[in-house]
């Protein structure tokens, strides 16, 4: 058995032990919520950025890894002074998206992938039962970073695989599978020791990481941007090739100091229609 | 429970945002850091509410060193001391600005306001690439600018890009489901579009109309349904407050 399935089988080991011992979460092992399987075999993956990435993903056709960016120089590893966290915990050659709606980082455009892509590209692929860039700051702030490293790799599953333990958390954590998709997270606590700091959605959502890239031609379900962006020259002529390839796009008109909580709200809606 | 912070404590270090020359000026999020510990700051998403913030997430220099590099935040270029209902915009030349919520607004509409017959000017001119610029501008000063896509739809009718017509016909809907856009596109282009080719009498034209306002009188006389700005911007106005 391999690393990433060994860590499977152990964490769905560990979820079964922790909910036969949490009383919130019994009744829940006993008869879990029907929508369970459905929710966790449906959720797409998403992605959010900024206007200029966006517009550079778009040009390029490609979601691509900072490794990958670095090495066509179009954005360098040390642009920002220090090292990406990506390098501290080896994530670096990673795409990152999420199983679920837009999480991080609090941007203004988004993309949604058909979750079919995880058939396609996830024998290099490696998901997480939290946000990996979030252990150092969140969710072990204080453990020191070879420690932070270990509990990132302790918990990497397969992909596609990894939805089964998706499933069983949405079954025994969650006092509905579809509460996954809010803010307010999990009721049980689960297995996993994590602090929040703040309680924050980056602890409970799942993150698929694909190795280098990731096309954004034909895999694409859906995509969210603002008005601003979506009037430029080169979006209008992406916004009509999309629409013509059946991608839904959706123009969000954004209120002053709350575009991140609209692309939140709009994709949770949309999640919600696409799968139900 | 939500945090809370006292403006009073903050001052502004950065945007929660990296804009391009299509999106300038603009309003943007603030990244606070907090006057009394130089190396704390205050991330978006948070609310302003009066004179406090209202949420938000705690980080370092170190935080806003890697969101620069990874493209989700700007600095500027010297702190500016937080105010209750103060809006941090960027201007044209990626210049910072802070200034009152209302006049902020006012600041921006009256670019966008000021653009429109330019605009409209360059379409007769048949310069298009100068008027959806201009319209652009106008779009990142105030999304809400109903003028701005209309110039777009028309440049775009003009060098026949019908299917970017359609997109600016989408992005209307967005914010005026009930306006007839189309409509609007083609009063539009018969007012403002080139000059109609010889044999007819160069340079004369049936008068410029630059306003939103005076295509509403041209479509109560011309029998087209006419649409009430004055509603529209309303309900913009409640979208943005």
């Amino acid at each position: 058995m391999g690393r990433l399935q060994g860590n499977l089988s152990r964490l769905l080991t560990e979820l079964n032990t922790y909910a036969q011992g949490e009383p919130v979460c019994q009744p829940r092992l006993a008869a879990p919520h029907a929508d369970c399987e459905f929710v966790a075999r449906n959720l797409p993956l998403t992605h959010s950025r900024g206007a200029e990435a966006f517009r550079r993903i778009c040009g390029l056709g490609d979601l691509l890894s900072r490794k990958e960016l670095d090495k066509r120089g179009i954005m360098l590893i040390k642009a920002g002074g220090r090292l990406p966290l990506e390098v501290d915990l080896g994530t670096v050659d990673c795409v990152f998206t999420y199983a679920g709606p837009f999480r991080y980082p609090e941007t203004s455009c988004g993309f949604v992938f058909d979750l079919r892509i995880e058939k396609v590209y996830g024998a290099t692929a490696v998901a997480t039962p939290f946000d990996s860039g979030g252990v150092v700051k969140h969710l072990r702030p204080h453990d020191p970073l070879p420690d932070q490293v270990a509990f990132l790799r302790e918990h990497e599953f397969p992909v596609p695989a990894y939805r089964q333990y998706l499933e069983a958390c949405l079954a025994v954590l969650f006092a509905s599978p579809w509460e996954y998709l809010g803010k307010e997270g999990p009721d049980a606590d689960g297995p996993i020791d994590i602090v929040e700091n703040p309680r924050t959605p980056r602890a409970w959502t799942f993150e698929v990481r694909f190795k280098d890239r990731l096309p954004i031609t034909g895999t694409l379900l859906a995509v969210f941007l603002p008005v601003a962006v979506a009037a430029e020259d080169w979006a209008r002529a992406k916004i009509s090739s999309w629409t013509a390839s059946g991608v839904d796009v959706r123009i969000l008109k954004a209120p002053i100091d709350g575009a991140w909580e609209r692309l939140c709200e709009e994709s949770v809606s949309w999640i919600r229609d696409r799968i139900k | 429970m939500t945090k809370t912070y006292n403006l009073a404590d903050l001052e502004i270090v950065g945007y929660s945002d990296v804009l391009t020359v299509d999106l300038v000026p603009r309003i943007v999020p603030p990244i606070f850091r907090f006057r009394a510990e130089a190396e704390k700051l205050l991330i978006p998403p948070f609310r302003l509410i009066d004179d406090h913030v209202e949420g938000g997430i705690e980080g370092d220099e170190s935080d806003l060193d890697r969101f620069v590099g990874n493209e989700q935040a700007t600095r500027i270029p010297q702190p500016i001391q937080a105010r209750p209902k103060h809006h941090l915009w960027i201007d044209e030349h990626f210049k910072p600005q802070y200034g009152p919520e209302g006049k902020v607004v006012e600041r921006l509409r009256a670019v966008a306001k000021k653009n429109i017959p330019l605009a409209w000017e360059a379409i007769h001119k048949e310069d298009f690439d100068t008027a959806l610029q201009l319209a652009q501008t106008a779009i990142a000063a105030d999304e809400f600018s109903l003028d701005a896509l209309l110039v777009k739809a028309v440049a775009d009718k003009l060098r026949g890009h019908d299917d970017r017509a359609a997109v600016v016909a989408k992005i209307a809907a967005v914010t005026y489901p009930d306006v007839s856009f189309d409509a609007l596109v083609d009063e539009c282009s018969r007012v403002h579009g080139p000059a109609p080719a010889p044999p007819g009498p160069v340079g004369v034209h049936d008068g410029f109309s630059n306003s939103f306002d005076d295509l509403a009188d041209d479509f109560s006389s011309s029998g087209y349904p006419v649409f009430d700005l004055s509603e529209a911007l309303t309900a913009g106005e409640q979208v943005i407050a």
